[in-house]
């Protein structure tokens, strides 16, 4: 009997000291609710079908809670040293990611694209570009994100320190941009066979994919872009654009070949937004373009002004280029402010 | 969870330690077995040259001059070569399976080495496909760039550009620009053979043959069909154009040297 007793006591002086332990340690989690053991969550990338092959930076794998310190952080005006602008002020998710009274580029499956801004400013990946941001365009106060009452242990979260450095927040905004992929316009469902495409529309895909409007050459494959930069004839002393970069003198008037997904809502158009509207682009390159020493070659009957479309043309054209508008982008709510 | 890991800050440690030692031990025993990532570095390499006459060219400068008198520039030249076969002196002929894209601006591109080692022997005749075949010429064959962008849209036949050949030229000081842009247009093949027949020479199994080829542009714009540049534009839907761009390509390639 005292033996069972004694054991007795001594489980119940061993269960108390646990209860006790467990209280307590109750009481540290209630004081920081953030777990100390950096677990993030995977993200699985869904490539489009027929969509390049994705780099992802090798030390920057996605994660769940990078992808949503990313969309935070790009929402928030924290990262500009004023705290007068995010990087949602400027590229409107409406507008894919773009700005109707400037001529910002719009912002959709970068993650294929090795040089950004109009002039290729800076290539490598996503994470060069907005190391770029975070450092050379907001001059982020990094005391402000590590003096935060959240941003700390969203950090930890995401990439496992609370020391917050450019480099991380550059890594989450690479991240939050390389989910923006827009893949689900009427020409996508087109082809996987879901919906037809009007006369108009397929004829204007016929004046878009061959050289009767030749705009394959520089918004051609999946992406509608080839990511190059190109004189397209705009000016015939053209602004110095890529060679400001390279030094190149043949890279005068060169700039980057957009994407043309989503191209119905991002207007203004060229690298100076010196067109409002998509009929005006297609004025353009039908008798507007002129002769320079850096033109592209692909320019076509430049003595002519340009490729000579018809009304009828120019309207099928732009029917087509409204197959490439992709609503559910616009509207996606994982791409929208968390705030 | 805080609780757990200072009770066993020791184990983990151990822990920590044991498998850092297991993940050098894997990571030397993978090097040792299959190397750190690279090209395969097989027994034949293909070197391509591009030249007009014998000068190797320069972009971007209108200094050239062709057998219709136009003087013109080079600022594009993007091609296929495919279907590398060499003929041996005994035994059948060694086909190389494979295309590849050369961009004459980035040198990366212009040596091609093979997947696999050719048999050790001696060979007197190369020949090739100058772009892609009907068979390797097919809607979706690559979704990455640089060959995605040579993509020969379907309106026009679908497949791939054989090339891209692209500049300026100077007509009694009118300028232009031409594309001389080859494929499969309207569905139909001018894709071609080249056969060149070279002095023997010997491949070893542990040796490093490289084999140039040189392609002269100026080539493309005679024999047999004398090509006025202002005519060279807009021509992926001229099968006439293509015709003749076909049967100038006989005598564009040469072999340079083999060493």
């Amino acid at each position: 009997m005292n033996d069972i007793i004694k054991t007795s006591i001594s489980s119940g002086i061993f269960l108390f000291l646990l209860i006790v332990l467990i209280s307590c340690n109750n009481e540290t989690d209630d004081a920081q609710p953030i777990s100390e053991v950096y677990d993030p969550t995977p993200y699985e990338m869904d490539i489009p079908q027929g969509f390049p092959d994705m780099f992802i930076h090798e030390d920057n794998a996605l994660t769940v809670e990078g992808i949503e310190l990313g969309r935070r952080l790009y929402y928030d005006s924290i990262l500009d040293l004023n705290e007068a602008r995010a990087c949602a002020s400027c590229h409107i998710q409406q507008s894919a990611f773009s700005l109707s009274d400037e001529n910002c580029m719009p912002q959709l499956n970068l993650a294929w694209s090795n040089a950004f801004l109009w002039n290729g400013l800076i290539e490598g990946s996503l994470e060069d570009i907005m190391l770029f941001e975070v450092e050379d365009f907001f001059f982020t106060d990094l005391t402000k994100l590590n003096s935060h009452s959240e941003y700390p242990d969203l950090f930890f979260e995401a990439f496992g320190t609370r020391d917050i450095t450019s480099k991380e927040v550059a890594y989450a905004l690479a991240q939050f941009e390389r989910i923006k992929i827009s893949s689900n316009s009427k020409w996508d469902r087109y082809l996987r066979g879901e919906v037809s495409l009007t006369q108009s529309e397929a004829q204007g895909f016929e004046v878009f994919f061959t050289e009767k409007g030749d705009c394959f050459h520089c918004h051609g494959s999946i992406l509608f872009t080839t990511n190059s930069f190109y004189n397209n004839g705009l000016d015939s002393e053209p602004s110095e654009g890529r060679a400001g970069i390279t030094g190149d003198p043949n890279d005068f008037g060169k700039f980057k070949s957009p994407t043309l997904r989503n191209i119905e809502f991002t207007a203004p158009y060229m690298h100076d937004g010196r067109f409002e509207t998509l009929e005006e682009v297609v004025d353009f390159y039908s008798t507007g373009i002129k002769w320079s020493e850096t033109i592209d070659p692909l320019m076509k009957k430049v003595d002519q002004g340009g490729v000579q479309l018809n009304e009828q043309d120019k309207i099928n054209l732009i029917a087509f280029l409204k197959t490439l508008s992709d609503t559910s982008y616009l509207n996606n709510p994982a791409l929208s402010s968390p705030f | 969870m805080i609780y757990h890991h200072s009770m066993n800050t020791k184990n983990n440690r151990l822990f920590i330690f044991s498998l850092a030692f297991i993940l050098i031990l894997s990571s030397c025993a993978k090097d040792d077995v299959e190397g750190t990532p690279q090209e395969n570095n097989t027994n034949v390499k293909f070197k391509f040259s591009h030249s007009v006459g014998s000068e190797e060219i320069e972009f971007n400068n209108i200094k050239y001059t062709n057998a219709f008198g136009n003087t013109y520039s080079i600022e594009t030249l993007k091609y296929f070569i495919s279907n590398i076969t060499l003929q041996g002196s005994k035994g059948g002929p060694v086909l190389i399976d494979e295309e590849h894209y050369i961009d004459a601006s980035d040198v990366s591109t212009t040596l091609f080495n093979p997947a696999e080692n050719i048999a050790a022997g001696t060979y007197t005749e190369v020949s090739f496909i100058f772009g892609l075949d009907s068979l390797k010429n097919t809607n979706g064959r690559f979704t990455n760039p640089p060959e995605s962008h040579m993509e020969w849209p379907i309106p026009m036949g679908g497949g791939y550009h054989y090339m891209k050949l692209e500049g300026k030229y100077n007509t009694a000081g009118n300028p232009g620009n031409y594309q001389a842009h080859s494929g499969p247009s309207m569905g139909n093949h001018y894709y071609f053979e080249v056969t060149i027949p070279v002095d023997a020479f010997e491949v070893t199994e542990e040796g490093e043959t490289i084999i140039t080829i040189k392609m002269d542009i100026n080539s493309w714009w005679d024999n047999p069909n004398t090509l006025d540049l202002n005519a060279v534009t807009g021509i992926m839907g001229n099968e006439d154009m293509q015709q003749k761009l076909h049967e100038n390509g006989s005598d564009v390639f040469s072999i340079l040297s083999v060493e």
